[in-house]
């Protein structure tokens, strides 16, 4: 409780930022100078998490968006039949016996998440580390319910070869 | 028969309770008979529970905070960005906001504050926190200070700024099975403490922020009232030094200053500080202001 959101907000951004400090710090800076500037908006208390967070988000997306042509950005999501075939595409993970360690995860899934193209990148970060719903992250990053779950979709498939490769590695070494 | 990729869409993610319509009626009839679908539903929630469990969780650096902190102590103080007292206002609700959690304004989400006589627990760490009475913090540093408070208290305290103190730390009491702030000052070679407890009750005879000066034990208290705590100021000063300081900090802070919900009732009070007696018990020294 005493923590308070400072930290989620830094780790968030350190991510966002794909691990470069220095501007995890300048977004996480102007973040929240604009949190003051809105502060009065802010009149639920137990709110105050995810509305730091949507101020977070977006700041990000402003910066995104002013570095690279919107284009690229609208091209990146699914339509809905290309999602349900992509959903029904799924292969099924082998079973949990062929995970990865956690204690030895941390770093390689850091690697795998800076990977990612941003919109995904938010998406795994909001719903996945923050524990923020599917309803809540659509509202931070301003996309309708259905883009975040084509988003997090993607990005857990992407991220799935990183939590079970090195296993099938190990597994192979050992049989070698 | 519903299409896998149909069904999958329409119950993942799990978002809770939702209308059951035809359809998602029929994609939970479906998933119930395709060993495919449960298993892509049971990859997806293994999937967020090991990136979520494996993702490192690395804190703010302290010369991260220290930045962060000091930007908004600007924006709080001169301004800069052309804005008046209400803007300093925010940045103290939002420094609380940030550092405590929750909490804003003088209200917050879920106080956790136990009935002390149903909480062996909180016993236990009532008695750790009595034993950390006289350790405390040595800095110079408000921010520090203030942080090294929120480390160590539920709610966010402000620290004053006076303009010939010199501020020397803080520390913890230990008040009525509750926790409360020290901040330790020199002022003239002399000392001044800075208390910040949650409400005692029975000591509410004074409208808010209305300053009582009273004599304990060769020390002057000047005390008010506001946003549900007790502040007071104790220092072996001249009372009416003591009131010019207490008006300091009174308009430093506001109601962020302390965001905190409004504190349990409490019994009689019984300060366990010998050098804060509040009680009206001695009322041959006790000399009200009422400003
Ligand atoms: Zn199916």
């Amino acid at each position: 409780m005493l923590t308070g959101h400072l930290d989620a907000l830094f780790r968030t951004a350190l991510r966002l930022c794909r691990g470069h400090e220095a501007d995890a710090e300048d977004l996480l800076q102007d973040a929240v100078l604009r949190a003051l500037d809105g502060y009065a908006q802010l009149r639920e208390p137990s709110a105050a998490r995810s509305w730091l967070f949507t101020i977070l988000s977006r700041t990000h997306l402003n910066r995104l968006r002013a570095q690279r042509r919107r284009a690229e950005m609208v091209s990146a999501d699914l339509d809905d039949p290309s999602f349900e075939a992509a959903l029904a595409d799924w292969a099924p993970s082998p079973s949990p016996a062929d995970d990865v360690e956690i204690g030895q995860l941390g770093e390689q899934l850091t690697r795998a998440l800076d990977g990612l193209p941003p919109e995904l990148r938010s998406v795994v970060l909001l719903v996945d580390v923050e524990g923020f719903t599917q309803r809540e992250a659509a509202g931070m990053v301003g996309v309708p319910e259905g883009t975040v779950a084509s988003r997090l979709f993607r990005a857990r498939r992407q991220l799935r070869a990183t939590l079970q490769a090195p296993a099938r590695d190990a597994r192979l070494g050992r049989h070698q | 028969m519903l299409a896998c990729g149909r069904a999958r869409r329409l119950l993942w993610p799990d978002t809770g309770p939702r209308e059951a319509t035809a359809e998602i009626v029929a994609a939970r009839e479906h998933v119930s008979r395709c060993p495919a679908c449960q298993r892509f539903l049971d990859d997806m929630r293994r999937l967020s529970e090991r990136i979520r469990e494996a993702m490192p969780r690395p804190e703010a650096p302290v010369e991260v905070r220290d930045r962060l902190f000091k930007v908004i102590a600007r924006a709080r103080t001169d301004g800069a960005r052309g804005t008046g007292p209400r803007h300093r206002l925010w940045a103290a609700g939002l420094a609380a906001v940030l550092l405590v959690g929750g909490a804003w304004l003088g209200l917050s989400i879920t106080p956790e504050r136990g009935t002390p006589s149903r909480d062996p627990l909180g016993a236990i760490a009532e008695d750790h926190l009595r034993t950390q009475r006289h350790t405390g913090l040595a800095s110079s540093d408000s921010l520090e200070t203030a942080r090294w408070l929120a480390d160590r208290l539920p709610f966010a305290v402000e620290i004053p700024i006076f303009p010939e103190a010199q501020l020397k730390g803080a520390r913890l009491v230990f008040v009525n099975r509750q926790s409360g702030a020290v901040v330790d000052y020199v002022i003239a070679g002399r000392s001044l403490s800075y208390y910040l407890l949650p409400a005692i009750e029975g000591e509410t005879g004074t409208t808010a922020r209305e300053i009582r000066l009273a004599s304990r034990a060769g020390y002057r208290v000047a005390a008010w009232e506001d946003a549900g705590f007790t502040h007071a100021l104790v220092a072996g000063l001249p009372g009416q030094k003591l009131v010019e300081l207490a008006h300091y900090c009174i308009k430093q802070m506001t109601a962020a200053v302390a965001a905190w919900a409004t504190p349990p009732r409490l019994p009689a009070p019984a300060l366990l500080d010998p050098r804060i007696v509040l009680g009206p018990e001695n009322p041959g020294t006790r000399r009200d202001f009422h400003l």
